[in-house]
């Protein structure tokens, strides 16, 4: 049992600031907020003058299977492997795992390279506090991570399939059809085992995205994001848009489709074709319509501190703090579906918190004091 | 004329005075001071403002490149390892440097680099972020040569058969240095381009700024630069933090790279802390060179190393030299550029506070080369 005394929180459950607060943390939850709690046999943490905000939630991350040596998460021998599980590509003794919690991010979406075109599911995971992925898992399989443009295209060098964005939306197309054809034939044969189709592991994979519970994770930027939101009507599904670099040039399409955006890394500079229009300002106008805008970093490419650093930039380039905040708390934990358990200091919910030296994402000097996962401290300064 | 006028006025060495006055007359700066008397100017008030000097980003390939042709960057000549006679200028592309948002980071010039692959890569230009033309954007052609000392290199050349391990890299740089001041040393010779320029960094009129990780890397390059008695400029420089000593005591400079991009083991080892207590024994840092690392090549991460800084205890100020004086010294331009000061490049910023201590501390106005660049929307 902790008890944090006498902190300013940002919740992230509303707009409110509250100073001089204290949370009970009990049983891995958040028992209770409010002024002068007490709790007999609770360790107290004296938080005078510090700041507590809910863990950071990455919703794009490969850190653990992206040595780029040998990684591990880009299976690319097939443009469609649906079948593929990320779980067992992340290793949580890697150098790159074991800074995600120093730096604030207590949780994130583990998830598939973008070298095929289906690439695998991915899952939520907590940064720290267990031995194995497996029990840091929170919600698994998560997401059916996807990918479009240049990415998948890499098949174009040996000369296979896609080489082109018409092929890869055709391949696209025909995973999800032939999961379609395949759980309608399962239907079909009902308790009637010779009616089944051949097991196919691929369509098996894609049915739940059929089905809605898996969303479709689709790395896609440009133009290809309305291939993605019509792919993604044709076949009923649920999808997020992942780097969603020029969104600017998409507002009223993105919004009208409904799915989250989980954009970044930011900081690009601008170019020409892929990899340009990674502005943080453009989210604001997709964030001040509604749209559950998430920050990324696409860990290990950059860096874990990168997600609080780009909450920061989008408030220098002109994001209200509460709603930067936001874009790496509760905005990630809505668009992973995790939102009963992570992203806000709410009673009930999971004590995932960090204690800031300042204000993060507004005073530059704020790093983490304390990450506290599942209610025991896991990292201290 | 420009006015900058009542601003809070960042001298540098944490110097600010309150209600000065910045005079710009056409490129340079023409006065500092209190009450400025300058009738014809245009003025722009700065009250309630601070008035920085631009700031200079060591090294940044961006402009160099030409990103639509991924897999043939402009800026990265690596047919062989060694090639000083290459020079920045042929690469750049006035349309891609019109694309980049410098202006709202508060960046007004850097060092345009060739990239990382080769051993020796190439001259390096200081430009302006913004020009009418290609012949405005370059302020000094060849202000220094530029190295590669890292595994980058490694890999290039492996491919090529041409040098695979850090003996290899070290063994050609040597020659290189050997057959350099051989030249230098003749007196009849034919003329080698690549050799005069080397000769210039071994006459000290240049430096060379060398791409190097890990300690053992940048101890080569240190013992390379004793046996030849040139300048160097340790770039990159990760773990600088475990061998600066002798650094510090020659004072050479060394601008810190970019940790944020592609953590990969190496860079976690970065301890800004033990930066922060080393600038404070005299080590000349500047912070943030991208050359063409990136996703691709990037510069607004220069604020993001400054807040790392931050966080690891710089005061706003100190952060505020690393990206001004600091680079223009290592970078051997600081008669032109990184302070505010009679004669200097018309070059600033006005914000209403150090955008190193704040994130809200908005850049409101860039003035590049004497005009005004970048305002900022309300």
């Amino acid at each position: 049992m902790y008890l944090i005394k006498n902190a300013t929180v940002y919740t992230m459950a509303d707009d409110k600031v509250r100073e001089h607060t204290d949370i009970l943390c009990d049983k891995g939850k958040i028992a209770k907020i409010g002024k002068d709690l007490e709790a007999k046999g609770a360790k107290v943490l004296d938080a005078s003058g510090l700041v507590v905000t809910p863990g950071l939630i990455d919703a794009h991350v490969h850190t653990g299977g992206f040595d780029l040596a040998s990684p591990d998460l880009n299976e690319a021998t097939d443009p469609n492997t649906a079948q593929l599980d990320a779980l067992a590509a992340i290793d949580i003794h890697s150098n790159d795992f074991k800074e995600l919690h120093k730096r604030g991010v207590t949780s994130a979406c583990f998830i598939p390279g973008s070298a095929n075109v289906v690439c695998g599911t991915g899952f939520v995971a907590k940064t720290a506090g267990k031995n194995s992925i497996e029990e840091l898992a929170v919600l698994h399989p998560a997401v059916m991570k996807c990918a479009m443009g240049w990415n998948p295209k890499g098949y174009g060098k040996r000369g296979q399939a896609p080489q082109s964005r018409m092929g890869v939306a055709d391949i696209f197309r025909s995973a999800l059809r032939t999961a379609q054809q395949y759980r309608d034939k399962k239907i079909a044969a009902g308790d009637d085992k010779d009616k089944l189709p051949p097991y196919d592991a691929k369509s098996e994979a894609l049915i739940p995205v059929l089905e809605k519970k898996l969303p479709l994770k689709v790395h896609c930027e440009q133009f290809d994001m309305l291939t993605v939101i019509a792919i993604a009507k044709e076949f009923d599904c649920d999808y997020t848009l992942e780097h969603g670099w020029a969104c600017n040039l998409y507002v009223d399409e993105l919004v009208k489709g409904g799915g989250p955006v989980n954009f970044g890394p930011i900081g690009i500079a601008e170019g020409y074709g892929e990899l340009t229009g990674g502005d943080v300002a453009y989210v604001k106008a997709l964030d001040d319509k509604g749209l559950t805008v998430s920050l990324i970093t696409d860990g290990p490419i950059y860096a874990p501190q990168v997600l609080l650093i780009s909450a920061g930039e989008a408030v220098r380039y002109g994001i209200s703090h509460h709603r930067a905040l936001r874009m790496v708390t509760i905005n990630p934990a809505t668009a992973l579906r995790v939102a009963d358990r992570l992203g806000s200091i709410e009673e009930g919910k999971d004590a995932d918190l960090v204690v800031w030296n300042g204000v993060p994402a507004l005073e530059t000097k704020a790093k983490p004091l304390y990450t506290i996962i599942d209610g025991e401290v896991v990292y201290k300064a | 004329m420009l006015l900058i006028q009542n601003g809070t006025v960042y001298l540098g060495k944490g110097e600010h005075k309150e209600n000065w006055d910045v005079l710009l007359n056409g490129d340079r700066i023409e006065a500092i001071g209190p009450k400025l008397d300058a009738p014809k100017a245009k003025v722009i008030d700065a009250s309630g403002k601070h008035v920085y000097p631009g700031l200079v980003l060591g090294l940044c390939s961006v402009g160099a490149v030409a990103f639509s042709e991924m897999g043939s960057w402009d800026n990265n000549e690596a047919a062989k390892p060694v090639a000083p006679e290459m020079d920045i200028r042929y690469a750049f592309d006035l349309r891609e440097l019109k694309l980049q948002r410098f202006g709202r980071v508060g960046i007004t010039s850097y060092g345009l680099c060739p990239g990382t692959k080769a051993l020796v890569a190439g001259q390096i230009s200081l430009i302006h972020v913004d020009g009418k033309r290609s012949s405005d954007v370059f302020i000094k052609e060849k202000i220094a040569l530029k190295g590669n000392f890292t595994s980058t290199v490694k890999q290039t050349f492996k491919a090529k058969g041409t040098l695979e391990t850090r003996m290899a890299m070290y063994q050609i740089l040597d020659d290189t240095f050997r057959g350099a001041k051989e030249y230098l040393e003749k007196e009849t010779k034919d003329y080698d381009e690549g050799k005069e320029v080397l000769c210039r960094v071994l006459r000290k009129e240049i430096p060379f700024i060398v791409a190097a990780d890990t300690q053992s890397e940048i101890e080569a390059v240190k013992r390379i630069a004793k046996k030849y008695g040139f300048v160097p400029v340790i770039s990159g420089a990760y773990e600088i933090g475990d061998c600066a000593d002798e650094i510090i005591k020659a004072g050479w400079p060394v601008m810190l790279g970019d940790a944020s991009f592609m953590l990969a083991g190496l860079k976690a080892k970065i301890d800004h802390s033990k930066l922060v207590k080393l600038y404070r024994k005299g080590l000349k840092l500047s912070i943030f060179c991208s050359g063409d690392q990136g996703y691709p090549p990037a510069y607004e991460q220069l604020l993001w190393v400054a807040a790392e800084m931050s966080a690891a205890g710089a005061s706003g100020d100190e952060i505020m030299d690393m990206m001004t004086i600091n680079p223009a010294k290592a970078l051997g331009v600081d008669d032109l550029v990184g302070s505010l000061q009679v004669g200097k490049l018309a070059d600033l910023f006005i914000a209403c506070g150090n955008p190193a201590e704040r994130f809200d501390n908005f850049v409101e106005t860039t003035i590049v080369n004497g005009k005004v660049f970048y305002t900022r929307e309300k």
